[in-house]
């Protein structure tokens, strides 16, 4: 943060970790309040336990839009997922059912928080190690339901839908099936952004550790996304073993890279 | 209908969350997960097993709770053997797994928590006796880092004049709390000195200095670390520090001058500073001198007191010290020693 600071380094826009700024009269947001003037903001939570079967926590959404207004965000994102419930906290993001019911529980969620904060909100898909039993639909079906039931907006991770087909299947080209599958259920108009991250392979699947270099089977479903669902903001996370900043602008040149050369490649064979 | 179907299906969701979230937090550990999970539908050979996903999450809860202790006491950790901090972490994450709901607060109780284990664990590990009053020093920067701060106590170079002029401020001494020196004296009292200067009725020297029993224990630090007597109180001591602010020597050549002496502190404490990421400002100094001349000798806790002071304070702006400022001061603690 501070390198970006001082080689006022010109980003197209960028994403605030909400919950690591809900004070806003604190030393650490003094610090990074340079950077979040440089560029426009979306606002990315963990907080908000949109899936969990407890009532949604008043306080903190008042200290995200709080945080929204004094930034003046375009986009607050969270994801469809629980965290904690009755006090107990696991400070991760854990799986819900893909289910009607819980299509029509969290779209109603969401769409109260859409409406608290006042912009245009959006739900991320999680990566996950289990599943839920009651799930009857897809991950893709899920995700264009509540989008569909609550007019927010999804935000696409499409390293966390690989991660997903490798935990289910443990087999990089059907990883890569199951990821395009998800893509095809939704629909250009519901995705507003997409994520992409590094994860670590292992013996059974992967993790998203988003704490290393893009996979190519990423930037390939990242390049599938667009041509499918038409040219999104694009955010590349790191957040584990974060390279000197060199590096992770070499890592968003790639990203750029493979999209410009995807489409030559479209163009072509159109 | 649907809604019926909703209230169900919210009732039979809110349970089996409640058991995968005990699998994840509890601190005995669930050998089998609810029914209501599983690692995979498909048959794929090799793949995640629901024992491997428990511990997935299980390991990225307790990973997260580790690194936000480590997070919040970097000297200490450092300062300890990396056995000894393993066993209180995990003795720390036994009792207080999922308990709380903001993250960064997990490390609230620890200081205490590792001040209660002191009794049985400095024989084993030689720990230092005032580790306890390193911890709370350590989290009381992390709030302070983090908390809440408000405008309209800065002590401004007007408040500043009325307080000089006072009379009452003369060779006045102040015991300070050793969790002081996190506030970086030697910059914040540059920036003090030059707003004085810059007064219309100019207070032309910013003093600190130590007592002699100070000096005495800066250059004996092991007796303090071995010492058998009253350690609370002998911290106290060593490190507490004498402020006065005067106009002596007014206008003679070379009077203005700004004497620290913050170095019987110790070593671990120098680490403190070190390791801070921020530089606290005039205004923070400011109101902490303001706190401290309103409240005379009212200190008692060390974290306590530095939120308490932080967490009132303001900062807009940073200010930066070169590094030739800074060193001088530096190198007359040294020489002192």
């Amino acid at each position: 943060m501070d390198e970006l600071i001082e080689r006022d380094i010109q980003l197209p826009w960028m994403e605030v970790l909400a919950d690591n700024f809900l004070c806003v009269d604190n030393l650490h947001f003094y610090r990074a309040e340079p950077l979040f003037a440089s560029c426009p903001l979306s606002l990315h939570c963990i907080g908000m336990n949109l899936g969990a079967m407890e009532p949604l926590d008043e306080s903190y959404l008042q200290s995200v839009k709080q945080l929204a207004d004094r930034l003046d965000v375009q986009q607050i994102s969270d994801h469809a997922c629980f965290h904690s419930l009755e006090g107990a906290h696991s400070h991760d993001l854990l799986p819900v059912a893909y289910h009607p019911d819980n299509i029509r529980y969290i779209a109603e969620r969401a769409d109260c928080v859409q409406t608290f904060l006042g912009r245009p909100f959006c739900v991320e898909n999680i990566s996950t190690y289990l599943f839920h039993r009651q799930s009857i639909l897809s991950e893709g079906q899920f995700l264009a339901g509540l989008a569909e039931l609550s007019g927010c907006g999804i935000l696409l991770d499409v390293n966390n839908l690989y991660v997903n087909g490798l935990n289910a299947h443990n087999d990089e080209d059907a990883a890569l099936d199951y990821a395009l599958q998800q893509i095809a259920e939704l629909k250009s108009e519901q995705v507003w952004q997409i994520h992409i991250a590094g994860h670590q392979r292992t013996r059974w699947g992967a993790i998203d550790h988003h704490g290393a270099a893009l996979h190519k089977d990423v930037l390939y479903l990242l390049a599938e996304a667009i041509r499918l669902l038409g040219k999104k903001p694009v955010l590349l996370e790191w957040d584990n073993n974060i390279p000197p900043l060199r590096r992770v602008l070499e890592e968003l040149n790639t990203v750029e890279q493979t999209l410009t050369d995807f489409a030559c490649l479209q163009g072509e064979a159109l | 209908m649907a809604e019926s179907s909703v209230k169900m299906f919210v009732n039979e969701e809110r349970q089996a969350q409640k058991r995968l979230l005990n699998a994840i937090v509890s601190s005995e550990y669930v050998h089998r997960l609810s029914s209501d999970w599983c690692s995979s539908k498909t048959l794929a050979p090799k793949r995640i097993c629901e024992f491997e996903a428990r511990g997935v999450y299980r390991n990225n809860y307790q990973g997260a709770l580790r690194r936000s202790l480590l997070h919040s006491f970097p000297v200490a950790s450092r300062h300890m053997p990396a056995e000894a901090f393993g066993v209180l972490v995990n003795e720390y994450l036994v009792c207080s797994l999922g308990n709380k709901a903001n993250i960064d607060f997990f490390p609230s109780d620890f200081a205490s928590f590792v001040a209660s284990k002191m009794a049985c664990m400095e024989n084993s590990w030689g720990l230092p006796t005032y580790l306890g009053d390193l911890l709370r020093l350590e989290w009381a920067v992390d709030c302070a880092t983090r908390g809440a701060i408000q405008a309209e106590r800065r002590l401004t170079p007007k408040k500043l004049q009325r307080l000089s002029v006072s009379g009452g401020i003369l060779n006045a001494r102040f015991s300070f709390n050793k969790s002081l020196q996190i506030l970086k004296l030697p910059e914040g009292l540059i920036e003090l000195w030059r707003i004085m200067k810059s007064l219309s009725q100019p207070v032309d020297s910013v003093l600190l200095s130590r007592s002699p029993r100070q000096v005495l224990h800066s250059l004996y630090p092991d007796d303090y670390v071995h010492e058998g007597g009253p350690v609370a109180h002998e911290l106290e001591q060593y490190c507490s520090i004498q402020i006065a602010i005067g106009d002596s020597g007014k206008g003679a050549p070379g009077s203005e001058r700004l004497a620290l002496s913050i170095d019987p502190v110790h070593p671990l404490l120098y680490s403190v500073l070190d390791s801070l990421p921020h530089r606290f400002s005039l205004e923070q100094l400011s109101v902490l001198c303001e706190d401290v001349l309103t409240n005379s000798e009212a200190v008692t806790d060390a974290g306590e007191f530095l939120v308490s002071v932080l967490s009132q304070t303001a900062e807009q702006k940073y200010f930066c010290v070169d590094a030739d400022e800074i060193e001088p001061f530096r190198r007359n603690t040294s020489s002192d020693r």
